[in-house]
């Protein structure tokens, strides 16, 4: 299974990789609404978040061409957003594009915010610092089993497209291919949900109560604390000094 | 004298679609005893398995280690039946092997140092070191029923119950997958078309049809009934059809 999406495993090497999970989300979380909150017109602090963002990516080495990817897609959403504010907002353009800017540049800075959080954490890891945080099993869970079938979705995606592919002999017709394409979908979602009974009895039969368990313990470590300072006194910097 | 770990009496079961699968199934396994359990396609030997862990819950009475299968004592059975699943890539979910082999022990509220060193120990005994950082997905099928296997083994369990554990191997695969079952000295349930490996591992053997017991009996002896086979789409195992042409 390999999709640009979910990432089965994250990158497990570099310096953010080895920060508790539990800091890595509070100071992202923070830095997240630091964005949010930062008038558009704030051009510098944009620029002083995203520089930071760059050293952090740069720093742990990760792949670019999934952020690049999200990115893509979600600048493919403000465009769409972008012509929907200029064909019905009766404003002077330099106001909409102003809109258009903030939507844009807050959206790119939280989507690399994000993406270096779940880059450099593996799902579980982020799963069992939410447990710290108290948030409910409940939900918990349904984020666990969400992320577990939809890697299933995409398996069994890939095997129907191969199935689809080795019969298919020359060019479909686009009814026809509209016709495969929905048959396809309905055994994709038959699998899927097969499979992940099947799995959640594999669960259960190892003992499964609505908590997934790892081996993983947190503590807190030197470098989490010199992380955790660095991240607040950067926060501060541009809430404050810029 | 001898114990029997699991009894099963007049256990009958319908998918929601009111296919009925299993039909007033009835049978005993005693202590360190294997049972094999063979039978066409649909005969419903995987369904009879998923009883034996508490997972689907049919009509009847079922007794495993003196316990009867109850919601109370379903913890219990749980941690004492092992079971097995004939497609590796259901019972592997977490992000790395030793991820893996750890969730079963975790749940059982096993202590975190007996743990670690049931994990190296088990993979060790699969020939699997070297693979706990290893996401599971990115393993080769033969080496994924290892795995399978092991998180399972890890748990400990008295019982270890199989669904075709031999599918998908590749023969020296399958013949590693043996000596390991055969060294275990545990009580195993094994479901499979394999009837040359129940022919090594197994004391006994029931036949499935039409999810109804059609013959229980030593291995050999039901093994070698050509014509009884027949009738369930089976066949006479090789080595057993070149003895028989020898004699």
């Amino acid at each position: 299974m390999n999709s640009i999406f979910i990432s089965p495993k994250s990158q497990t090497q570099g310096f953010l990789a080895e920060i508790d999970p539990r800091i890595k989300i509070l100071t992202f979380l923070a830095l997240v609404m630091v964005v949010i909150l930062t008038p558009s017109s704030q051009f510098l602090k944009f620029g002083f978040i995203f520089a930071a963002l760059l050293i952090l990516i740069i720093s742990s080495r990760l792949a670019v061409a999934p952020i690049l990817f999200r990115l893509f897609l979600v600048g493919s959403m403000v465009f769409f957003i972008g012509v929907l504010v200029f064909a019905f907002q009766k404003r002077p353009a330099a106001q909409n594009l102003m809109v258009i800017w903030n939507i844009l540049i807050k959206t790119i800075l939280v989507v690399i915010t994000l993406s270096v959080l779940t880059q450099t954490t593996e799902f579980y890891r982020l799963i069992k610092a939410l447990e710290s945080f108290k948030i409910p099993r409940l939900v918990l869970s349904l984020l666990g089993f969400t992320y577990r079938y939809l890697q299933l979705l995409y398996d069994e995606c890939i095997t129907v497209k191969r199935a689809v592919d080795s019969r298919s002999l020359g060019k479909r017709g686009k009814i026809e291919s509209v016709a495969v394409l929905k048959s396809a979908l309905v055994h994709v979602f038959l699998r899927t949900f097969e499979r992940s009974e099947r799995i959640y009895a594999a669960m259960l039969s190892r003992g499964y109560e609505g908590t997934i368990s790892t081996m993983d313990v947190f503590f807190f470590k030197r470098s989490d604390f010199v992380f955790a300072c660095v991240a607040v006194i950067f926060i501060c910097i541009v809430l404050v000094v810029i | 004298m001898k114990i029997n770990v699991i009894e099963v009496h007049g256990l009958s079961f319908s998918y929601p679609n009111k296919n009925q699968v299993l039909r007033g199934i009835s049978f005993s396994v005693e202590k360190g005893e294997s049972l094999g359990i063979i039978g066409p396609n649909g005969a419903g030997k995987s369904t009879l398995l998923f009883h034996l862990n508490g997972l689907y819950k049919g009509e009847g009475h079922i007794n495993i280690l003196g316990m009867d299968l109850t919601k109370k004592n379903l913890k219990a059975i749980r941690a004492k039946v092992g079971l097995v699943f004939q497609d590796p890539r259901d019972q592997l979910f977490m992000p790395t092997v030793r991820d893996d082999v750890a969730f079963g022990p975790l749940n059982m509220n096993m202590p975190r140092e007996n743990i670690e060193e049931g994990i190296w120990t088990v993979l060790k005994h699969m020939n699997l070191e070297g693979y706990e950082g290893v996401p599971s997905f990115q393993l080769s099928l033969g080496e994924m029923k290892r795995v399978a296997l092991a998180t399972v083994l890890v748990m400990e369990p008295e019982i270890l119950v199989l669904d075709e554990p031999s599918a998908s191997l590749d023969p020296g695969q399958r013949r590693s997958l043996i000596s390991v079952l055969k060294g275990l000295g545990r009580t195993m349930v094994i479901a499979t078309h394999d009837l040359e490996m129940v022919l090594e591992l197994c004391d006994r053997v029931l036949l499935l049809q039409n999810g109804a017991v059609r013959a229980e009996g030593p291995c050999r002896d039901i093994l070698a009934d050509q014509m009884l086979l027949e009738k369930s789409s089976l066949e006479v195992p090789a080595s057993l059809r070149v003895k028989s042409a020898v004699l």
